[in-house]
This record gives C-alpha cells, sequence and structure tokens, in this order.
C-alpha cells in the first residue's frame, strides 16, 4: 500500500474515532464498530493490492488504531481500556508477524516492539491531561506512518 | 431449569442417534464407525469444532468480567462448564478416532487452558457459595478479575498459535494474519450461542447476550466476505447458517419463542460445524454430498455427550448453580445487582499506576510467570507454542495460592494474639 493511501487510512481511524466519541451504550457503540470494519475493508479492497500478504489484517489495524483513539475520550476506566486496546493491536501485529515470519517474508518487528513501549508506557501513566492525550494520538500516528 | 425443553431435547436426540445408527446400518457405513482405519475425514471436522468450542465459554467470561459488563453468576457458570463439557467431547473423538485425527495440535497449551479454566471455574463456584466460610469466599472473589486477566491472553495465544500451526501444516489456503482472528471471533460467536442455548435451558434469557449475538453475526458476515476478497473462495453454506439465519431474531415470533431461539442457536453451531469442515477438507459442498449415517451418528453421539456431561455436572453443582436466588423469565443487565460476589466497593475510585487492588494481586504472580516463561523459551527454544501457556499457568497458580496464604496468616496471627 502507498504511503499516501496509508496516510488516508489513518485520517479514517481519526475520523472513526470521532464518530465512537459521539456514541452512548455499548450496543451503539458496537454498531458503530461494525460499521468502522466494513468501511476498513472496503477501503483496503480498493486501495490495496491483495497479492501482497500484509494486507491481511489491514482492516482489523484499522479497527485496532481506532479503538486505541477512541480510548482517549473515555471518562472511566481511561487507562484500562487504554492498554486493552494497544494489546489488541499487539495481538493483530503479533498474528501478522508471525505469519508473515512463517511464509519467509520479511516482518515489521519494530513496530510490534513500538505499540509494546506505548502499551507499557501507558501502564503508568496516573493522570492523563489532554496534553498527554494529543501525544499519544501522535505517537500512535507515527507508529502507523513510519513504522 | 425447564425440565420440558430439557426432557423434549434429550428423547430427541436420542430417538435421532438411535434411527442414525440404524440407518448406517441400511447404507453400509456402520463399518466407518467401528474401525478407525484413518481415511475418514469426519472425526476430524468434528474434533475442531468442539475443540474449538472449548475456550469459547471460558473466553466470553472472563471477557466480560474484564470489561465489566454485569452477566449474571449462573450465566458466567453455565459457559464455563460448557468449556469442559466441550474439551471433553473433543478427548472422547480422540479416544476412538486417533488414527483419523492424526493432525499437528498442542497438547500441553490445551492442556494448560483447561487446567487454568478449571482454577478459574472452581474459584467461581467456591467464591459464590454462600454455605462457605465467608472470609475465603471474600478472598477468592477477590482473585477472580485477576485471573480473567491472566486466562484472556492465554486464550488468545493458543488459539492463535493452533490457527498459524493449522494453516502451515493442514491447509496453506489459511496461511496468513488473518486465520487467527478468524478463529478467535468464532469462538467468541460460538460462546454467544451456546451462552443462549444453555439459558434456555435454565428457564431465562438475556436480552443483552441475544442483542450481542446478533451484533457479532454482522461481524462474521463482515469477515466471511473479507475471506472472498482475499481468498476468492469461501463456504457459501455456513454463511447461510452462521449469518443469515440469526437475523430471524429481529423477527418478535422468534425471539420471544423458546423454540425460535433454539432453531437460530442450532444454525449457528451447524453452520460453524460446516465452517469446520471445510477447513478440514476445503469444499463448500462436500458435507452434504458425502454426507452418511455414520457422519449423522458421530455428531449425535458427540452432542449426547455434551448434554449428558453438562446436565449431570449441572445437577450434581446445582447448590452452587442456584444459590439463594430464584430466576423468573428474564434477566437483564441492569436489573443484575445481586449475582452472588463481593461487590466492588472501590470500583469508582482512581488509583496511581500499578496500585489498584487487582494490580496488587498479579503483578507478582506476573513477574514470575514471565521468568518462567523466559526459562521455558530459552531452554526449549519454543516460543510461540509454549512459552507463554507455561507462564500462564505458573502465574495463575499464584494467584490462587494467595487467599489460602493471606487466610492462613490471617488465622495464625489471631490465634497468637488468644
Amino acid at each position: 500500500m502507498s504511503m499516501f493511501a496509508n496516510a488516508v487510512a489513518c485520517l479514517l481511524c481519526l475520523f472513526f474515532a470521532a464518530l465512537l466519541w459521539n456514541q452512548r451504550g455499548m450496543l451503539r457503540t458496537a454498531l458503530v464498530m461494525f460499521v468502522v470494519v466494513m468501511t476498513s475493508c472496503l477501503y483496503t479492497s480498493f486501495v490495496g493490492n491483495f497479492t501482497v500478504a500484509t494486507l491481511d489484517n489491514y482492516p482489523f489495524r484499522m479497527l485496532a488504531l481506532t479503538l486505541c483513539v477512541f480510548t482517549t475520550g473515555l471518562r472511566e476506566n481511561r487507562r484500562r481500556f487504554m492498554v486493552l486496546a494497544q494489546a489488541f493491536w499487539l495481538w493483530v501485529e503479533l498474528v501478522g508477524c508471525v505469519s508473515l515470519f512463517q511464509t519467509g517474508a520479511e516482518a515489521p518487528w519494530l513496530r510490534l516492539a513500538a505499540i509494546a513501549e506505548i502499551g507499557l508506557g501507558c501502564c503508568f501513566m496516573v493522570r492523563i491531561s489532554k496534553e498527554i492525550e494529543f501525544g499519544l494520538i501522535v505517537l500512535w500516528m507515527a507508529v502507523w506512518m513510519f513504522f | 431449569m425447564n425440565s420440558k425443553i430439557v426432557t423434549i431435547f434429550f428423547i430427541a436426540l436420542s430417538l435421532m442417534l438411535l434411527l442414525s445408527v440404524g440407518g448406517s446400518f441400511w447404507d453400509g457405513s456402520f463399518d466407518l464407525l467401528l474401525h478407525d482405519s484413518g481415511s475418514w475425514k469426519f472425526p476430524k471436522t468434528l474434533f475442531v469444532f468442539w475443540l474449538g468450542m472449548s475456550p469459547s465459554g471460558i473466553l466470553l467470561s472472563a471477557f466480560l468480567l474484564i470489561m465489566k459488563v454485569k452477566i449474571h453468576r449462573r450465566t458466567s457458570l453455565l459457559l464455563e462448564l460448557s468449556s469442559f463439557c466441550s474439551l471433553a467431547v473433543s478427548f472422547f473423538y480422540v479416544l476412538l478416532y486417533g488414527n483419523s485425527l492424526a493432525m499437528n495440535c498442542n497438547v500441553y497449551s490445551i492442556g494448560i487452558v483447561g487446567f487454568i479454566s478449571l482454577l478459574y471455574f472452581v474459584t467461581h463456584l467456591i467464591a459464590a457459595d454462600s454455605a462457605e466460610d465467608l472470609t475465603l469466599c471474600r478472598e477468592l472473589a477477590k482473585i477472580r478479575r485477576p485471573l480473567a486477566w491472566i486466562i484472556l491472553p492465554t486464550v488468545f495465544w493458543v488459539v492463535s498459535a493452533f490457527g498459524l500451526d493449522f494453516a502451515r501444516v493442514e491447509n496453506p489456503l489459511w496461511q496468513g494474519a488473518f486465520f487467527p482472528l478468524y478463529l478467535v471471533a468464532c469462538a467468541f460467536y460460538l460462546g454467544l450461542a451456546i451462552a443462549v442455548a444453555l439459558l434456555l435451558f435454565e428457564n431465562y434469557f438475556n436480552r443483552l447476550i441475544e442483542r450481542l449475538l446478533v451484533l457479532c453475526s454482522w461481524f462474521m458476515s463482515l469477515m466471511f466476505l473479507w475471506i472472498i476478497l482475499l481468498r476468492g473462495e469461501g463456504c457459501f453454506t455456513s454463511f447461510v447458517f452462521c449469518c443469515l439465519v440469526p437475523q430471524l431474531l429481529f423477527i418478535d415470533a422468534v425471539r420471544e419463542n423458546v423454540w425460535g431461539r433454539l432453531f437460530v442457536v442450532m444454525s449457528i453451531l451447524f453452520g460453524v460445524l460446516l465452517k469446520c469442515d471445510y477447513l478440514v477438507n476445503s469444499n463448500d459442498l462436500l458435507f452434504f454430498s458425502n454426507a452418511n449415517f455414520a457422519d449423522v451418528s458421530l455428531i449425535l453421539a458427540g452432542t449426547m455427550l455434551f448434554v449428558s456431561l453438562f446436565l449431570g455436572v449441572r445437577f450434581l453443582l446445582s447448590r452452587f448453580f442456584e444459590n439463594d436466588e430464584i430466576l423468573i423469565g428474564e434477566v437483564d443487565s441492569s436489573s443484575d445487582s445481586s449475582d452472588g460476589e463481593v461487590p466492588d466497593e472501590n470500583e469508582k475510585k482512581n488509583y496511581p499506576s500499578f496500585s489498584a487492588p487487582e494490580f496488587k494481586v498479579v503483578r507478582l504472580p506476573i513477574l514470575c510467570g514471565v521468568l518462567a516463561a523466559v526459562t521455558y523459551g530459552y531452554f526449549t527454544s519454543d516460543w510461540i507454542n509454549l512459552a507463554g501457556p507455561f507462564g500462564a499457568y505458573v502465574s495463575c497458580l499464584l494467584v490462587c495460592l494467595q487467599p489460602f496464604v493471606r487466610l492462613g496468616f490471617f488465622r495464625k496471627r489471631r490465634g497468637g494474639r488468644k
């Protein structure tokens, strides 16, 4: 996938997170998440080339990034859900890396390490201020774009 | 317990099993049932199905506990019990058709998941038992969520490793980063479906679980479409049974009717069975074109065993399941304030990092578990299959020892004061 398409995907994730922030209740949130996954699948199928094995889990990576950004807007149990969302992202990436490794392709281990480090860092946060929220979103976007 | 539904279901299953065994004489497939030649692939399909179902109950129960979604204690106990029964049924197939099931499958990691699930289940049972020592119940209730925190990633790990291994050795069509995600989603879906079925036997239903089931069916449809986009093929029959039929729950008459709900759940389970057959054989219609009475007998024998085991243990442990609560009709998440557990008074407090009560319980065991996993991985070079489950095993054992150690110290100190 090209750098531009990757950047658009990242922006889409931010937009999805903003959509999720406006929902109240678990079921409505789940419904919007369904729309998020569907749009991500459609976007990946339009933009990506399916012969590239790294695109297998691309919509789920988009969902993971969306969830990470979404957790910054939570009012309760923010740290818990932030760590959970990053654990989900880590799991999606880990499974992708191992499957790529098994087929002999080059796996993005650096991205995995970066997500793990940010996730671990989140465990140490006591009060998450607006500035830290912004910093986290920038970090996640950087991981998405550059690793 | 809804004895009417249980009786009708049990008798119908027995009759169908008898008929199918009789039918296997008629179509000449009885020989397949008796002799494990190794050429019959259907036991493998059933093995994958029941093995896939085994973590689903415990996965759902642990996930809902971690997400702080309140479901009734009885619901989560039923889910956890169903996991063990499914594991027992898959073991039954291994015993009977070992040659046909020759496949790469890490028995130790499955055993470890079974063991830590058992610890979780027993902790839950005793923690909810009002007849037991109240101090012990309180101490055990404190370790439930920490145990769920360990169980959830372990199940994810084991299912992912199984999926990656299966794709690499058995069927290269499924090779890729997508397959483990798909398997975990299937496990969630199965957990929700089995929860609705088991609650039917208990004569009550949970709207939240039904809504989640419908939502999950949409996600499964998306995953199915994603497979079609990726691989250019997929199991369409399974899509119909697994994803389209559950939409009937939108119709009031189906949703409010016990038999309607049972039909939807059976359709989902059958759809997942078709999916397992597709995983093993890579042919959408092979299940129907090669069907014989021996296949039907084997499905029904597994189902009978599951139902018998489940109901047997359920009746044996009815004191724990029923406790001192009375349930009539619908149980919704909002009405669920007394699920027999110690209420978490500190839930709304804001804790500094690494100092929440749950974390205090889990930090030393996790550290020991990570060290054990690293040591195991270093000496065996097996980082993918067993290192994680081994670490989880050590952590869970240490977490479960904590209440007893704490109680021992408490009693000793009290004895010293006297």
